[in-house]
């Protein structure tokens, strides 16, 4: 006699009951996200590439914005978080209701022109804007999202130029409709779009 | 006509054209040679770099080479970056020591790193390679920085990228701008 059906049988279903279990469960915390920063605390005038005026968190308020902090005079880290906040954009199909914002920490240097050319070599769309202000501001600013920077080189180039370099947090945040800090995530690992992709999909429906 | 010139012109007189072929093909396959831009191996090329090579190392043991090289778009002014993955195909150590580029005066051998939470950026005097090892020049790691090019670098287009080397070998490999990663 043939007891392999028999077997089968209850074992599929057990399989089947944790399989769908798991599922749910999953499915009930993915929308369970903590608050990580509630920036309704504090507002912070700032201007675009465009140099628009831009108040945050207000003017993205019922809209969720990703973010990420860079400054345009790295060559190597903060490009990857740009090309990264490009890459979830494209992903998730161009939304209309979602934000994108690269805010730069070096305001001294990133001006609104600046700005304007270094999303100019990206081709980002309207919907991505790239963000800077008076230094005081952008410092309390990157403060209440705890982005941290330090000089790290200054060195006067071949052709007698005086530059320098930032040591600097590697962050690309989700903030929700409310004006809440729900995702945070290392900004320039090549994994990055895809995470904060299945979260914002699992958000937005 | 003395005995020379008499032995000279009775020779060049029966052999003319195949001593004139001879040369032709010489000279052919010494522009050939020459033509071959990946590696400068001339004296001049090591005297002008005398301060950084280690001249006990053979010519013939030079074996370094640059593979899938590119170099991110940017624009006059800004910042930019090249990549490839370096490859000792030799069975001697050596050390890239400097890098060059007609897109800026100002090239450094950089490695971004993550430390306590915060990434970090410092310049590389150099990047020992052993033998047969291949080390990648890639976004957030060993990169070659292009500050403040002098030109837009567009998608597309392409720049030159000299690597000098401890041996006294110099390579000059041609990059195309682009972005693979994108």
């Amino acid at each position: 006699m043939n007891t392999k059906p028999t077997l089968a049988r209850p074992s599929s279903f057990v399989l089947s009951f944790i399989f769908l279990s798991f599922l749910l469960t999953q499915s009930a915390c993915m929308n369970d996200y903590k608050v990580i920063d509630d920036m309704n605390d504090a507002s912070f005038e700032l201007v675009n590439q465009d140099s628009v005026r831009v108040t945050f968190p207000e003017d993205f308020r019922g809209q969720y914005v990703v973010m990420g902090f860079v400054y345009t005079n790295c060559p190597d880290i903060c490009p990857l978080i740009t090309q990264n906040l490009i890459k979830i954009q494209k992903d998730l199909g161009y939304p209309s209701n979602v934000q994108f914002l690269g805010v730069s920490f070096d305001p001294l240097r990133d001006t609104p022109d600046v700005l304007h050319r270094y999303k100019e070599v990206f081709k980002v769309d309207e919907n991505v804007n790239f963000l800077t202000g008076e230094p005081t501001m952008v410092q309390s600013f990157m403060d209440s999202v705890r982005v941290r920077t330090q000089e790290s080189m200054r060195t006067t180039t071949e052709s007698g130029k005086e530059i320098y370099f930032l040591n600097h947090s590697d962050k690309i945040m989700v903030m929700n409709p409310k004006g809440e800090i729900i995702i945070e995530y290392g900004g320039s690992m090549p994994s990055i779009p895809s995470l904060i992709v299945q979260d914002l999909q699992s958000l937005i429906q | 006509m003395n005995n020379r010139s008499l032995l000279f012109s009775s020779v060049s007189a029966r052999t003319n054209p195949l001593i004139l072929l001879m040369v032709l093909i010489s000279i052919s396959l010494g522009l050939l040679l020459g033509c071959n831009n990946k590696v400068d191996r001339s004296d001049s090329a090591l005297e002008e770099q005398g301060r950084l090579t280690d001249l006990s190392m053979a010519k013939s043991e030079w074996n370094i080479a640059i593979e899938d090289a590119w170099a991110r778009p940017t624009k006059a002014g800004m910042m930019s970056a090249a990549y490839f993955t370096m490859h000792n195909v030799g069975s001697v150590p050596d050390s890239l020591v400097e890098v060059s580029s007609n897109a800026s005066k100002d090239v450094q051998i950089h490695l971004s790193y993550m430390n306590d939470g915060i990434m970090v950026m410092e310049e590389q005097p150099f990047v020992a390679i052993q033998a047969s090892e291949q080390i990648p020049f890639q976004p957030g790691g060993y990169h070659i920085m292009i500050i403040q090019p002098t030109m837009d670098m567009e998608e597309g287009d392409s720049i030159s990228l000299s690597l000098y080397f401890k041996s006294g070998m110099i390579i000059e490999e041609t990059i195309q701008i682009g972005n693979p990663t994108m």
